[in-house]
C-alpha cells in the first residue's frame, strides 16, 4: 500500500531525509506550478522553513518530532492559521486581524511535526461544491484543468491531486471533502459529525460541519486521522465485515460509469448484498434546507450591511437560506430525527455501505447544467446528490478514487455507522491493495 | 400530502419574499431578485417534499437537561 505521508515521516525521524529540503522543493513547486491551478491562496513561507528548522533540529538532538515529521501540508481557508487572516473564501473576512492561534486541526498536524506550507482555495464561506471562487478565481483540477476541482473544499482536494502535498485539511458539511476528492482522484475521509475539533475552522453549516483530510493513499488518511482525533484505530475494523450496495437513491441518477465504479468495488470485494437507505432522496432535501438556514443566519449582518461584497453565487443562495420560513427548517430537523433513528437500525445488519461520491466526472469549469438520463439538473447542487444524505446524520465516509472509463476520476463512497471510521478506512486500504484504486499523483515534489 | 407552500414559484412567493426581505433589513437589489426567487422556490420544494414524508410526530432535538 503507497504511503507518501508515513513514508516521508519515517524517514525523516530516521534522518535519511531532512524537512528542510524536502519543504525546499515543496514551496519551489507551488511558486512555479500552482499558477495553473490555483490552489493556494497563501504560502506560508517563513512558517515553513521555520518548522522544517526545527524538525531537523530535534532529530539531531536525538528527539522524536512526532509521526508525521516533516511531512508538508496545507489547510483550506477557513482553518485558521497563526499569523494570518482566514478568509473562508471571501473578501469580507479578509478585513478581520490575522488569527492569533493556529485552529485545533492544525494544531494538532504541527504538534505531530507536519510542516504547513499554505491556505487553500475553497468556495466563499463553503457553500457550493465546485470552487468557482468569484474573489479568487477558480480552482481547476489537476487532472484537466478545464475541469472543476469540485468544492468546497478544491483546493485542498487539488493541492493533492498536483502532487503539492500529500496531505491536506479539508471541511465537509453536504459532500465538501469527498465530492472534490472525487473529482480530482484522491481519497478523502469525512469522519463522524463531532469527531474532530472544529475549534478554530470557520463554520458554515455548524450542526453538519466536520473536519475532513485528504491524501494520496487510505493508510495516509488514517495516521493523520489518528493524529487529530488522538485515537489509534489499529485493530479497531474487525473481521468479516458486512458489506452492502446502497440501491435505491444511489442506483438512479447518475451517469453509468459511476455505478459501474460501485460495482467494481463491489466485486473486488465478493459484495452482491443490496440495502435501500430509506427516504435518502427526502434527505437530502432536509439537509438542503437546514444548510440553506444555518448557513444564512452566520451571515445576517453583512447580509443585511454590505452584500455586494459576497461572492454573487453565494449571495444569492445565503440570501434565499434567510427568508426560508421557520417552518421548514423545523420539519427538517424533525425528518432528520426519524431519518437517524431508521439508520441506526440498518447499521445493525450491515457494517458498510458502497455509494457513488458524484452523479457525473468533474464538470467544465463555467457549466451550469448537466444532463443525466433523460434530465437536464443544475451542476453545482446536483453533484451533491449522493453525499448529502449520509452526511445530514453525520456518518463518517471514505471516498475512494477510481479511474472512470472516460478517463476522468471518479469516488466510491465507503459508508460506515458513526464512530466507524476504522472500518470505512479498512475497507478503502482493501480497495487500494487490489489496485482498483486511481494511480496516485505524481510525488515529484516531496520525493 | 401535507405540503405547506402552496405556491412555490408565483407572485405570493415574490409577495412574501420581499416583505420577508424588507422586514430583515436585506437591501436586495433588483437584478438579484430573480434568482433569490428561483433558490427560495427551490427551497419551498424541498421543505414541502420533508413535509410529506415521515418524521413529522418526532422532537426537535432539545438542548435540555433530562431529570
Amino acid at each position: 500500500m503507497k504511503t507518501e505521508v508515513v513514508a516521508i515521516a519515517d524517514a525523516v525521524r530516521q534522518g535519511q531525509r531532512s524537512a528542510v529540503a524536502i519543504v525546499e522543493k515543496v514551496l519551489a513547486g507551488i511558486e512555479e506550478l500552482d499558477g495553473s491551478y490555483n490552489c493556494f491562496t497563501t504560502v506560508t513561507v517563513q512558517r515553513a522553513l521555520d518548522d522544517a528548522r526545527r524538525v531537523d533540529r530535534q532529530v539531531a538532538d536525538g528527539l522524536d518530532p512526532g509521526p508525521l515529521a516533516g511531512v508538508p501540508f496545507a489547510v483550506k481557508n477557513l482553518f485558521d492559521i497563526r499569523g494570518t487572516v482566514t478568509l473562508a473564501g471571501s473578501i469580507i473576512n479578509a478585513e478581520r486581524p490575522p488569527a492569533s492561534s493556529d485552529a485545533d486541526a492544525v494544531a494538532a498536524l504541527a504538534g505531530a511535526g507536519a510542516v504547513l506550507v499554505g491556505a487553500l482555495n475553497m468556495d466563499e464561506y463553503a457553500y457550493g461544491f465546485t470552487t468557482e471562487n468569484t474573489h479568487y478565481g477558480p480552482c481547476r483540477n489537476p487532472r484537466d484543468p478545464n475541469r472543476m476541482a469540485g468544492g468546497s473544499s478544491g483546493g485542498s482536494a487539488a493541492a493533492v491531486a498536483a502532487g503539492f502535498v500529500p496531505l491536506t485539511l479539508g471541511s465537509d458539511t453536504n459532500g465538501s471533502v469527498r465530492v472534490p476528492a472525487a473529482l480530482c482522484g484522491v481519497f478523502g475521509l469525512k469522519p463522524t459529525y463531532g469527531r474532530l475539533s472544529r475549534a478554530g475552522m470557520a463554520l458554515f453549516a455548524p450542526s453538519l460541519d466536520t473536519v475532513g483530510v485528504l491524501a494520496t493513499s487510505a493508510r495516509d488518511l488514517t495516521a493523520t486521522f489518528e493524529v487529530v482525533s488522538g485515537c489509534r484505530l489499529a485493530d479497531q475494523a474487525g473481521s468479516q465485515l458486512r458489506i452492502a450496495i446502497a440501491d435505491g437513491h444511489f442506483s438512479t441518477g447518475g451517469v453509468p460509469e459511476v455505478f459501474e465504479a460501485v460495482e467494481a468495488a463491489a466485486v473486488a470485494l465478493g459484495v452482491e448484498w443490496r440495502i435501500t437507505i430509506p427516504e435518502a432522496a427526502r434527505a437530502r432535501a432536509a439537509a438542503y434546507l437546514i444548510t440553506a438556514s444555518e448557513g444564512a443566519d452566520q451571515h445576517l449582518r453583512d447580509l443585511q450591511t454590505r452584500p455586494e461584497q459576497f461572492d454573487p453565487m453565494t449571495r444569492d443562495r445565503f440570501l434565499s437560506g434567510a427568508l426560508l420560513p421557520t417552518g421548514a427548517y423545523l420539519s427538517a430537523q424533525r425528518f432528520r430525527r426519524w431519518y437517524r433513528d431508521q439508520v441506526q437500525q440498518l447499521f445493525a445488519q450491515v457494517d458498510i455501505i458502497l455509494a457513488p461520491t458524484t452523479p457525473f466526472p468533474a464538470p467544465l469549469i463555467g457549466e451550469r447544467e448537466a444532463v443525466v438520463g433523460q434530465t437536464t439538473v443544475r451542476t453545482q447542487p446536483y453533484l451533491g446528490v449522493f453525499t448529502q444524505p449520509l452526511s445530514f446524520i453525520g456518518l463518517p465516509v471514505v471516498s475512494v478514487p477510481v479511474l472512470g472509463r472516460g478517463g476522468l476520476p471518479l469516488g466510491v463512497q465507503v459508508v460506515a455507522a458513526p464512530s466507524g471510521e476504522a472500518k470505512a478506512l479498512h475497507v478503502a486500504g482493501l480497495l487500494e491493495e487490489m489496485g482498483l484504486t486511481m494511480e496516485p499523483p505524481p510525488a515529484d515534489r516531496w520525493r | 400530502v401535507r405540503s405547506v407552500y402552496a405556491e412555490v414559484d408565483g407572485d405570493g412567493l415574490e409577495a412574501y419574499a420581499r416583505a420577508a426581505g424588507a422586514l430583515a433589513g436585506f437591501p436586495i437589489r433588483d437584478e438579484w431578485w430573480p434568482v433569490v426567487l428561483s433558490n427560495l422556490g427551490i427551497l419551498l420544494e424541498q421543505a414541502n417534499l420533508v413535509a410529506d414524508g415521515p418524521g413529522a410526530d418526532h422532537e426537535v432535538p432539545a438542548p435540555v437537561f433530562i431529570p
